[in-house]
């Protein structure tokens, strides 16, 4: 059976699941799972999950996040998570991150975490 | 006797939006994003696009002209061109001399217009009939047409709404010269926006708005994929909303508040969600798979029984201890007062003894502190406030589904309590969230 961080690393890759696509749910549920294991896996899954450039492909049926893309969210809710286990030792992804957010507030907040 | 020969001069191109044409409005198609200026907006090879204008300036045209092959000798010296418009401005009066390239065609010529555009905010489709006057008289030398938009005021800079990702700069040699969109000019110069202060402005964009068509939920978040996709979600809208005021000059703040997941004891959270039942602009209902809700609707809430009903809902999901998703508003402070703008779910709401927060992500906000803001639009926008609750000695618990665990159903996420907003209570942080 694949792990929660299994999960996340398909999503990243637009895998599929079964015979369709992963939902928003899903995103919302793989990431919960992965920040209450907060195991060294999910340091290096999340880590990967900051830097992401690519476009989720996702089942919209059960909605998408409404205050920013699933991408920004993604990369957001790894940012806060990493800056709060690690900042110093997650300092690059951050800023990496911070580079790669549409949304201006998110990559202010992201730097933030830096300081 | 023969009246004397029309000069072979032709109308060739009329331009606006060029720099240094004081008054004028960049506009940016958003398919190719290109700006409309970069080639003139009037062509005699049948280019003929809108340009816009701050209402009352006074602007010019950049005008090249075309000598008719065969048509005889070109005028050597000086002459007067103008032209005339009815209910518009023309072109005033002036001495030019002519000069064609090989190819025809003349060196560009500044006119100004001869007086003001209209002193409200419009759409003008104005006929110019061109002349040119010699020793020998006045001769007509064409009809130009024109789509003129009038906005109130300068616009405020795209740095306001886009996002990172959506481009900013304005036309070359004009890079800091505040542009907009056309369609975003078209709308809010047609929405009746053309008398009163800014707030009675930006009510009469949120009128407006649902004759855009554009459509809630539709997978786009920032100004430029909205138009192109024909819609968006609130983290669009807002950005949006405040694209419409600022082609008219308006500045409006803008704030997402997001969704506080505290963990509590016993597996309680409190909140999972703000969940909203209505379907969001041009849309018969939310764009959410039916999903099984547990609602506590009567006072006293600790006795109220348990609804379920099975619905199209939007949740708008946090993540526990961290910032996750959320609402996104638009701001007006006008005289003293904050005005709220919803334009996703057309709310428009007057807050008492609100100050509007700091965006910061590391600092919970209990809405008590913020004055009328729960009563006035929270209760009314935000039907039920999901939570991990105990109730009745029973814990509804909110769970997302992650795929292998026991009695995983695809799709499945099991949802909590969701608490009729207005039932919870206002005090002791009962609900915060954080402004971004």
């Amino acid at each position: 059976m694949d792990s929660p961080h299994d999960h996340l690393r398909h999503i990243l890759a637009g895998d599929m699941l079964g015979g369709g696509r992963y939902t928003w749910r899903h995103v919302v549920g793989v990431l919960q799972r992965v920040r209450e294991d907060g195991s060294e896996a999910s340091h290096l899954v999340l880590r990967e999950a900051a830097v992401f450039t690519g476009r989720l492909a996702l089942d919209e049926s059960q909605g998408l996040p409404h205050s920013m893309s699933p991408e920004d969210f993604l990369r957001w809710v790894a940012v806060q998570t990493l800056g709060a286990w690690d900042a110093t030792r997650h300092r690059d992804v951050i800023a990496r991150a911070a580079g790669l957010m549409e949304h201006e507030h998110l990559a202010v907040q992201a730097r933030r975490l830096l300081a | 006797m023969t009246a004397p020969a029309a000069p072979p001069v032709a109308l060739h191109s009329i331009a606006f939006a060029y720099p240094g044409n004081r008054g004028t409005i960049p506009l940016r198609d958003p398919v190719t994003s290109q700006f409309l200026g970069d080639h003139p907006e009037w062509t005699a090879g049948g280019r003929q696009v809108p340009a816009a204008f701050v209402r009352g300036s006074v602007t010019g045209a950049r005008v090249c002209f075309a000598r008719i092959p065969g048509g005889g000798q070109a005028p050597a010296g000086a002459v007067r061109i103008g032209a005339r418009a009815e209910g518009a401005p023309g072109v005033a009066e002036r001495e030019v001399v002519l000069a064609f390239d090989q190819a025809g065609i003349s060196a560009p010529i500044d006119f100004q217009l001869n007086g003001p555009h209209h002193p409200s905010v419009r759409t003008v489709q104005v006929e110019w009939h061109w002349y040119l006057r010699d020793g020998a008289g006045e001769h007509p030398i064409g009809i130009s047409r024109h789509e003129w938009l009038l906005a109130w005021r300068q616009p405020i800079p795209p740095t306001d709404w886009a996002s990172l990702l959506e481009p900013r700069d304005g036309p070359v040699g004009q890079p800091d010269v505040p542009w907009v969109y056309l369609p975003i000019m078209r709308w809010t110069c047609e929405w009746g926006t053309e008398q009163g202060d800014e707030r009675q402005l930006c009510d009469a964009l949120l009128a407006g708005l649902p004759k855009s068509g554009l459509v809630y939920a539709v997978g786009a978040w920032n100004v430029r994929d909205m138009l192109l996709k024909g819609g968006g979600y609130c983290g669009a809208f807002y950005r949006m909303f405040q694209a419409l005021a600022g082609a008219q000059g308006v500045h409006l703040e803008r704030r997402q508040f997001a969704v506080d997941w505290r963990p509590q004891p016993g597996n309680q959270a409190r909140w999972c969600a703000i969940v909203v039942e209505t379907p969001g602009l041009n849309r018969k209902a939310p764009a959410e798979d039916p999903s099984t809700f547990h609602d506590v609707g009567n006072r006293p809430v600790e006795r109220s029984p348990v609804d379920e009903q099975l619905q199209r809902r939007y949740r708008f999901w946090g993540i526990p201890n961290a910032v996750g998703d959320g609402h996104s508003l638009n701001f007006l402070h006008a005289g003293d007062r904050w005005y709220l703008y919803d334009a996703s779910f057309q709310h428009r709401v007057e807050l008492d003894g609100f100050e509007l927060p700091p965006s910061d992500h590391t600092k919970r906000i209990s809405v008590e502190t913020l004055g009328n803001f729960k009563e006035a639009y929270l209760d009314v926008a935000v039907q039920f406030m999901l939570g991990s609750l105990q109730h009745g000695g029973r814990l509804f618990e909110t769970v997302h589904p992650v795929p292998g665990t026991p009695n995983f159903k695809p799709g499945e996420v099991r949802n909590g309590l969701s608490v009729k907003t207005a039932l919870v209570e206002d005090r002791d942080a009962a609900i915060t969230f954080y402004w971004v």
